[in-house]
């Protein structure tokens, strides 16, 4: 009997163990792209700080939301949701702070509102790609099955959000976006819009990718169209607008180059969108 | 994943609640009021070249230099590239002092702010604040 507890006690470490370092795994990666962009250090330490902790405290109900559709147990409730998103939260701010320190892009000389400010930054990818490393690398796939009809819906769209998330700050802190919204005239904005919504539809719905949706009987293709795809669509462009902003990229700019910059944006948002719901 | 395991009775009509029509709908809106606004934008601008303006803002004593804070607006469409700002400190005619400071772009219908650094006393000279050029994107 006791050596069972014994064996039941360390065999539930060795799962944790390895759920911690899925967790990191899944950190590291996705905050690879971003981690060797210099325009992501430099937006750590000269981004506006209002926004960073804007950015931050908007990122916890983000990862509960996240963590409460990947739940590992069957009768998961929202207090683990809530405790995984702060774990994956901690882990990402560690596996930030040491490839950071480690690349020599942090180093003691520096102030630390630098260091913190740089290190907060990348933990914002870090601590999804903590949360999904744990789903995807392992243990269990995201149910939108779960709860009513009706909030399966709004998961959806959530999920479609998280991928946009993910590639708008990727991107935005990029000059080269910029730079593209500058250049990109009125015409080919509304190509982009059209553009991204034909691909994210296209996507989800109509060519064989695997883990396709199947579109249910009885409900017409302009239904999903509308409900999913523009509706996800118009998600994007107002992540991407959000994104935009909290990184400055926004502040003095004219209505017309800020809806442009939201459009070229928005069309690898609605990329991400369309892959989020294909993968998770 | 997402098979839906509701099958509806009869042949099709699934209710499908008022919330994602109202979603859909305020979708809708959004993306055909950015379609709309580029239209209306595009044969708003014919290509209107930049037109730069200059504001002084304020003067501040730094450390070892004066930093005098400037607007610089494009209130032309096109962009603005390598915008060259350049200050005098003019005591009658001669050129006491001179710097200058580049802006790398200032789209149209924008504004960015800088800065020319002086060591002499700006507040004692006649300053003449210019911009020199541009290049187009």
């Amino acid at each position: 009997m006791i050596a069972n507890e014994e064996e039941e006690k360390s065999r539930a470490l060795a799962q944790f163990g390895r759920g911690i370092a899925r967790a990191f795994g899944g950190s590291l990666l996705f905050t690879a792209p971003l981690f060797m962009t210099m325009e992501m250090w430099y937006l750590g330490f000269y981004m506006d700080r209002w926004r960073l902790a804007l950015l931050l405290t908007l990122l916890i109900p983000l990862l509960i939301g996240l963590s409460y559709k990947a739940g590992f147990k069957e009768d998961f409730n929202f207090l683990e949701s809530i405790l995984d998103a702060f774990a994956a939260f901690a882990i990402a701010f560690f596996s930030s702070s040491f490839l950071l320190w480690i690349f020599g892009v942090i180093n003691f000389d520096m102030s630390m509102d630098e260091m913190l400010g740089m290190t907060a930054l990348q933990t914002v990818p870090a601590s999804i790609g903590a949360l999904l490393g744990r789903t995807q690398l392992g243990e269990k796939k995201i149910e939108i099955e779960k709860g009513k009809t009706e909030s399966k819906y709004f998961w959806e769209l959530f999920i479609m959000g998280v991928g946009a998330l993910f590639l708008a700050l990727n991107l935005s802190p990029t000059e080269e976006m910029i730079l593209i919204s500058y250049m990109t005239n009125e015409y080919q904005a509304i190509g982009l819009i059209f553009i991204s919504l034909i691909i994210m539809h296209s996507f989800v719905y109509k060519i064989e990718f695997k883990g396709q949706e199947a579109v249910p009987e009885g409900i017409g293709i302009f239904s999903m169209f509308l409900r999913y795809t523009v509706a996800g669509y118009a998600l994007v462009i107002i992540i991407s607008i959000f994104i935009l902003w909290i990184f400055g990229r926004m502040d003095g700019m004219s209505l017309r180059n800020i809806i442009v910059s939201a459009v070229v944006l928005s069309f690898p948002g609605s990329l991400g969108a369309a892959a989020a719901r294909l993968i998770l | 994943m997402g098979k839906s395991k509701k099958r509806s009775d009869t042949k099709g009509n699934k209710k499908i609640p008022a919330i994602e029509w109202i979603t859909a709908a305020i979708g809708l809106g959004i993306v055909l009021f950015f379609i709309i606004f580029l239209l209306f934008e595009a044969k708003e601008s014919a290509d209107k070249p930049p037109d730069i303006k200059i504001k002084v803002i304020k003067i501040i004593r730094g450390g070892a230099y004066y930093n005098i804070l400037i607007n610089v607006s494009n209130i032309g469409q096109q962009t603005a590239e390598g915008v060259i700002v350049e200050g005098n400190l003019l005591n009658g005619e001669k050129v006491i002092e001179s710097s200058e400071t580049m802006f790398d772009y200032i789209p149209g219908q924008s504004k960015k702010e800088g800065g020319l650094m002086f060591r002499n006393d700006p507040e004692k000279y006649l300053l003449v604040v210019k911009a020199l050029g541009f290049e187009k994107p």
